[in-house]
């Protein structure tokens, strides 16, 4: 029987992971029929695939099933279909060992994910330059390994944010290099896409470009709430709680005591911000790829905004931070606390938190995968609280 | 005073740590047990009194003691 042959770029990062556990959990009964390639790099003293066999025992087993035989099954097949080819996407310029390249190239790769990238938000000359090594000369490095093998569909993980500042009706290809991007990720990223875009219209290749909001823990698979990034809002309530660390030396009354933040945070009262389980995120993306659902361009986001005015007071209060005040532009004779807000998280956080209300369409895809039985989620309050409730397990990553 | 003393001292005086037990080579996090706001408030510090603005990028590059003089020496203009 045919292999079905599976690569991933950025298998170690949030949506890497969690595409790796939906593989699996869809392939549960055929194990011995799939092969996964993951092309990574190994750290300091831990190869790449220790890192993710460690990954598999702590996390990936309650993704994938709630049968103890069968976690235990897929422990042991790990390392039989699962093949860890050593790859700096961004320093090799595509380049594998001979014995790799051998056995990326006996037979097609049916489905190819490039997901691995840079997402920092921040701007500067040093980060940029990392932006730019890492999402644009590291996509066009992979394309270059790709033409070199047979692949059935190339998959790329976008942002759904590379629409710029503008708001309104965003339709999944829109494409427009002269707006204004809240950071160089986002334009990095648009730009990378377009490198993509060509290149399957010059190869002939099938593309499906995916474009995911702010990623947040899971709200389907177990445990709710896991994920292992800590940015984004997230990053905004480790910013508060590692204020309140300097009042608060004991670490059990980190929660429960009330602290009082002199703090003017600047936001839209009308828009909010497009939060989206990672479970989605991997769940539409194999099923798109698998079941060929027809387009190039899908949005990976929730229904609705969450309002900013609806769960920032609810990250506060789920912090025990008061005193907060929201304003409608940035204050010009900042506090010490403000000075440290709009140098950090606020810093990151005020270009989306002030931008216009924008509705991603998804109107292209979202019947074909209800017929899978995938709708396309709503953000509520409570399960924002939810994402909240495991990441507090971590102090947000404070630690 | 010379400049590696007066940014030790601000550091010290920071992160509420002896003078004396401050070392070039000291790393804020793992050795001054600074935490990611103590460093945010030291590079903010440095900016004030050198008159000059640390993009975040250089900001992630100054680990240790010797880093932020280093820093420093290169970028202040008297």
């Amino acid at each position: 029987m045919k292999k079905i042959r599976f690569a991933l770029t950025g298998a170690t990062g949030l949506v890497g992971v969690n595409l790796l556990w939906e593989i699996i959990k869809n392939n549960i009964d055929q194990l011995e029929n799939i092969q996964i390639f993951i092309l990574g790099r190994s750290i300091k003293d831990k190869s790449l695939f220790h890192r993710l066999e460690e990954k598999l025992k702590e996390d990936g087993i309650y993704y994938i099933s709630l049968e103890r035989s069968q976690q235990e099954k897929v422990v042991k097949l790990f390392n039989v279909f699962c093949h860890c080819i050593e790859l700096d996407f961004v320093e090799s310029n595509g380049r594998v060992s001979n014995a790799d390249k051998w056995a990326l190239s006996s037979a097609p790769i049916d489905y190819f994910y490039h997901i691995g990238a840079s997402t920092d938000l921040r701007g500067g000359k040093i980060i940029e330059s990392v932006l730019l090594r890492t999402n644009i000369q590291g996509t066009q490095n992979i394309l270059n390994l790709v033409n070199q093998l047979k692949i059935g569909i190339f998959s790329y993980v976008g942002t759904a944010y590379s629409c710029g500042e503008g708001g309104g009706d965003i339709d999944p290809d829109y494409v427009n290099v002269y707006q204004n991007f809240r950071n160089p990720y986002e334009r990095t990223k648009l730009f990378s896409e377009i490198i993509v875009r060509e290149f399957a219209k010059e190869s002939n290749i099938n593309i499906k470009i995916f474009r995911p909001s702010v990623i947040g823990g899971r709200l389907s698979e177990l445990p709710i709430g896991s994920t292992n990034k800590f940015d984004v809002f997230y990053g905004w309530a480790a910013f508060f709680l590692a204020l309140k660390k300097k009042e608060i030396k004991e670490n059990n009354k980190l929660y429960v005591d009330p602290i009082n933040l002199d703090i003017r945070i600047c936001f839209s009262q009308n828009s909010g911000l497009n939060i989206v389980p990672v479970d989605y995120v991997v769940k539409s993306m194999y099923l798109i790829t698998t079941k060929e659902i027809k387009g190039n361009s899908f949005h990976l986001v929730s229904k609705n905004e969450l309002f900013h005015k609806d769960y920032i007071p609810a990250m506060l209060n789920f912090l025990n931070v008061h005193g907060v005040k929201y304003v409608d532009s940035i204050p010009e004779n900042k506090t010490q606390n403000e000075t440290l807000y709009y140098r950090t998280a606020g810093k990151v956080l005020t270009p989306y938190i002030t931008s216009n209300p924008i509705n991603f369409k998804v109107d292209n895809y979202e019947k074909e995968i209800r017929m899978f039985g995938i709708d396309v989620p709503c953000m509520t309050i409570d399960k924002f609280i939810s994402l909240l409730e495991y990441a507090k397990k971590y102090d947000f990553g404070i630690a | 005073m010379e400049m590696e003393e007066k940014i030790k001292r601000m550091i010290a005086n920071l992160l509420g740590v002896k003078y004396e037990e401050i070392a070039l080579e000291s790393r804020f996090i793992e050795d001054l047990k600074a935490d990611s706001l103590d460093k945010l408030e030291l590079i903010l510090a440095l900016e004030d009194n050198f008159g000059l603005t640390i993009e975040d990028g250089d900001a992630d590059l100054i680990k240790t003691v010797e880093d932020a003089v280093v820093y420093i020496k290169r970028n202040y203009k008297d």
